[in-house]
């Protein structure tokens, strides 16, 4: 009774406001527009008051105050490593630092145990207020429905987004209806880390955008040379599958009813596996176990006190690489940066907004977390102790301001900048967010068959494998 | 007066104060563990992918599993480590148990020690311990090479071998069925060995004759508590391996738990719910066997 009684006055308070917004007919209230349902609109109906100007705060919040939201905990999850567990710790604890009556439960999983974790929230409406995502997933998430339409934010100003180029705000948009479920948290490029000390004694060189034959020749020169291998196409991403399928001229490697690759194509990527494990060079499954479970301090790259369970490279994300390299300081080992290999590079090659930050629709406060976010996103301060570790932040004012600062703490900094405008130079744009089928082929068709084709004696051909492959994903979306 | 008379006559009475007493063991139990059973049964009838709501397609989780490759695979890995792990597992705590029944001034700190690995070992810091010690640079390696030069390098976790490293670690964890061997072994009457050795029968025969019958209730009572454990093992086969190299250690809960909280893509709470109650049939219809082959060879006074 008493709920209805409150449903029944919070109606009545947006009728009210939704009537002032009509008087005053201004253009910056027009988030009514955009918001088909009744959900939305009370969401917004606190801060569509006219003229919603910044609030006069030490950090950049937007519109919201975040000292007249009472005692609030956000809950904020997300994956990742020890340092970015640490600088988002940092910067979350800045922010109550100025605003005493926010504190934080802070929820850092590793990747393989995150999402795992969320579905379960998701499903007893636990979701954190701010959820970490990444670009493969936004639809999924949208179409389940556990993601905030912040598209009246942008729009009202709560969320500034105007530092942020338009292209990567369209990152964050679900293809579904066009509407912001996400913002990037910073920017990525696939790229291939490798143990620089090792190469120089080697006395070999690696040279950017790599052809993938450049790139077998190379690293079978140096399993002959020092016994370090190479690890490739094990798991159960499709990460390697697009590059390679970008690499052939396709954009993106799912398309809605299945690979945007043919058997024949898929073939050429299965054969290369068979060759690298006949050759030595490249991990057989059985290797792969001995490391399959590993950790960033725990990959052969930087960890391992043999050759026979070291390799020189890893097929990473730029912004990774602060993480590998401060995992690889205890041997003393410095690591280079460079694109992965594949035959085209500069087709294959993309700028990819890292991870992304979203509010779920199972937040209690979604002003304050709106609020939140714009500090996470503009504040000058937050991009400094965030390091730039999930990547060169989206607004491009809070990159250009924090470089000095962050330069100074992590020397990895300078270095991924300049590979990311190595890369801007030698790329193509993005594929769109994978459709909601591909984390299951990812599971049941990509890791499985990969596994067939390493084995150190494989029972299947390269073109047994692509049929498989081919014929699962598409079976896969048709049941999706 | 007469009302406050009859509540207290009401919860005197014996049966209801048994019931007041055991009401929290009854809630947990219909909390925890009926509630979600009767609902995996239902799930297991339905397509639900956690997020949405179910919808109810039949028996078609039921069909698919029986077509799926992982499943049989996943019951074989199982099948293989529950029936070669713990029979090497009960007869590894009968021997220690053998070796620590005789009373010394050390024995009671030998006793904990060899206890230890069974409260600790189904512990994540072991698991990971355990990684790192079977890792081709490893300390079993080098402990190994020092008597087998060959060894230095060997692969553990291979395709053939990886499931063995997950059967040492559960025959380590020998501890508790240790521990009720050692109780039943004090409770043999020393007279029948006093009247063995008068008749000359040597240590051998009179662990044969006298030892070993009269412990087969307990051997009976470890094998059916370690199988059901064994089928159940799921922390090793998740942190040790998950389920590498090509699913040769995937435990059949493993598989259970990727289907229900898969890394990436849809849950399939309703596919998985299936998997765990045929596992149910499953071990209910082992430790059946092991019941009706109890006339058999368990003696019993």
């Amino acid at each position: 009774m008493k709920k209805k009684l409150v449903s029944i006055m919070l109606s009545g308070v947006m009728v009210l406001s939704l009537a002032a917004c009509s008087g005053n007919g201004g253009g910056t209230t027009t988030s009514n527009d955009t918001s088909g349902d009744a959900n939305q609109t009370e969401n917004t109906s606190s801060e569509s008051q006219p003229a919603a100007t910044p609030v006069d705060s030490p950090l950049a919040v937007g519109t919201y105050d975040p000292a007249t939201a009472g005692d609030v905990e956000l809950n904020f999850g997300w994956w990742g490593n020890q340092v970015r567990d640490e600088v988002t710790k940092n910067a979350c604890d800045y922010f109550s630092e100025v605003y005493p009556n926010i504190t934080f439960n802070l929820n850092a999983q590793t990747w393989n145990d995150y999402w795992p974790q969320m579905q379960t929230f998701a499903a007893s409406d636990m979701l954190p207020d701010i959820m970490q995502q990444d670009y493969a997933f936004i639809e999924q998430w949208v179409e389940a429905g556990n993601l905030l339409d912040l598209t009246p934010y942008v729009e009202s100003g709560a969320l500034d987004l105007s530092n942020v180029s338009p292209s990567i705000v369209d990152t964050g948009r679900s293809s579904s209806d066009g509407h912001i479920y996400a913002v990037c948290a910073g920017e990525n490029a696939p790229a291939l880390l490798y143990n620089k000390t090792l190469t120089d004694e080697l006395g070999i060189e690696v040279p950017d955008n790599m052809t993938w034959d450049q790139f077998a020749e190379l690293s079978k020169k140096i399993y002959e040379e020092s016994g370090y291998g190479v690890i490739y196409g094990n798991t159960n991403s499709e990460n390697p599958l697009t590059y390679y399928a970008r690499g052939l001229g396709h954009q993106a490697f799912f398309e809605a009813d299945g690979l945007s690759t043919s058997v024949e194509e898929m073939t050429g990527y299965y054969q290369r596996l068979l060759d690298g494990v006949s050759e030595g060079w490249m991990y057989d499954t059985n290797k792969i176990a001995n490391v399959s479970e590993a950790t960033i301090p725990e990959y052969p790259l930087v960890y391992g006190t043999d050759p026979s369970v070291r390799t020189w490279v890893a097929f990473a994300f730029s912004n990774q690489l602060s993480a590998y390299q401060a995992a690889a300081e205890a041997d003393g080992i410095e690591l280079g940066i460079t694109s992965w290999p594949e035959n085209n590079p500069t087709q294959a090659n993309y700028l990819k907004p890292g991870q992304f930050f979203s509010i779920t629709t199972d937040t209690k406060n979604p002003d304050l977390a709106v609020a939140f976010l714009n500090y996470l996103i503009n504040d000058t301060q937050a991009g400094i102790l965030l390091q730039a570790e999930r990547g060169v932040p989206a607004s491009t004012k809070v990159a250009a301001d924090i470089a000095d600062a962050v330069g100074e703490k992590d020397p990895t900094y300078p270095v991924i900048v300049k590979y990311l405008e190595f890369v801007a130079a030698n790329s193509s744009p993005i594929f769109p967010s994978l459709p909601g089928y591909a984390g299951t082929v990812n599971d049941d068709a990509i890791k499985p068959t990969a596994d067939e084709v390493l084995d150190p004696k494989p029972s299947i051909s390269a073109e047994e494998a692509a049929t498989k492959l081919v014929d699962s994903a598409s079976k896969i979306a048709a049941d999706y | 007066m007469e009302k406050k008379k009859s509540l207290r006559h009401f919860m005197g009475q014996e049966k209801v104060a048994g019931y007041v007493f055991s009401l929290p063991f009854i809630i947990g139990f219909a909390l925890f563990l009926m509630i979600p059973m009767v609902l995996s049964l239902y799930y297991s009838f339905c397509k639900y992918d956690i997020q949405n709501a179910p919808t109810f397609v039949g028996l078609r989780n039921y069909v698919n599993i029986f077509q799926d490759e992982v499943f049989w695979k996943a019951l074989k890995v199982t099948c293989y480590y529950a029936l070669i792990g713990t029979p090497l597992k009960v007869i590894f705590a009968l021997i220690i148990a053998l070796i620590l029944c005789r009373d010394t001034k050390a024995t009671g700190l030998y006793r904990a020690t060899y206890y230890l690995p069974s409260i600790i070992g189904g512990s994540v810091a072991i698991a990971i311990l355990w990684r790192r010690m079977f890792e081709s640079t490893g300390i079993i390696n080098a402990f190994l090479s020092l008597f087998f030069p060959g060894m230095s390098n060997f692969n553990w976790f291979s395709e053939s071998s990886a499931i063995w490293v997950l059967i040492i670690l559960t025959v380590w964890q020998f501890g508790s069925s240790m521990l009720i061997f050692l109780s039943a072994l004090k409770q043999i009457n020393k007279e029948l060995y006093e009247a063995a050795m008068v008749d000359g029968a040597n240590k051998w025969k009179q662990f044969w004759r006298i030892t070993l019958p009269l412990l087969t209730p307990t051997i009976f009572f470890n094998l059916v508590q370690q199988t059901i454990n064994s089928f159940l093992a799921f922390t090793q086969s998740k942190l040790i391996t998950n389920g590498d190299p090509k699913n040769s250690t995937l435990f059949y809960t493993l598989y259970v738990y990727n289907k229900a909280f898969p890394t990436q893509g849809k849950s399939q709470m309703g596919y998985a719910s299936a998997l765990a109650w045929i596992m149910l049939i499953i071990v209910s219809t082992v430790t059946a066997l092991l019941f009706l082959s109890r006339n058999k060879w368990v003696y019993e006074d």
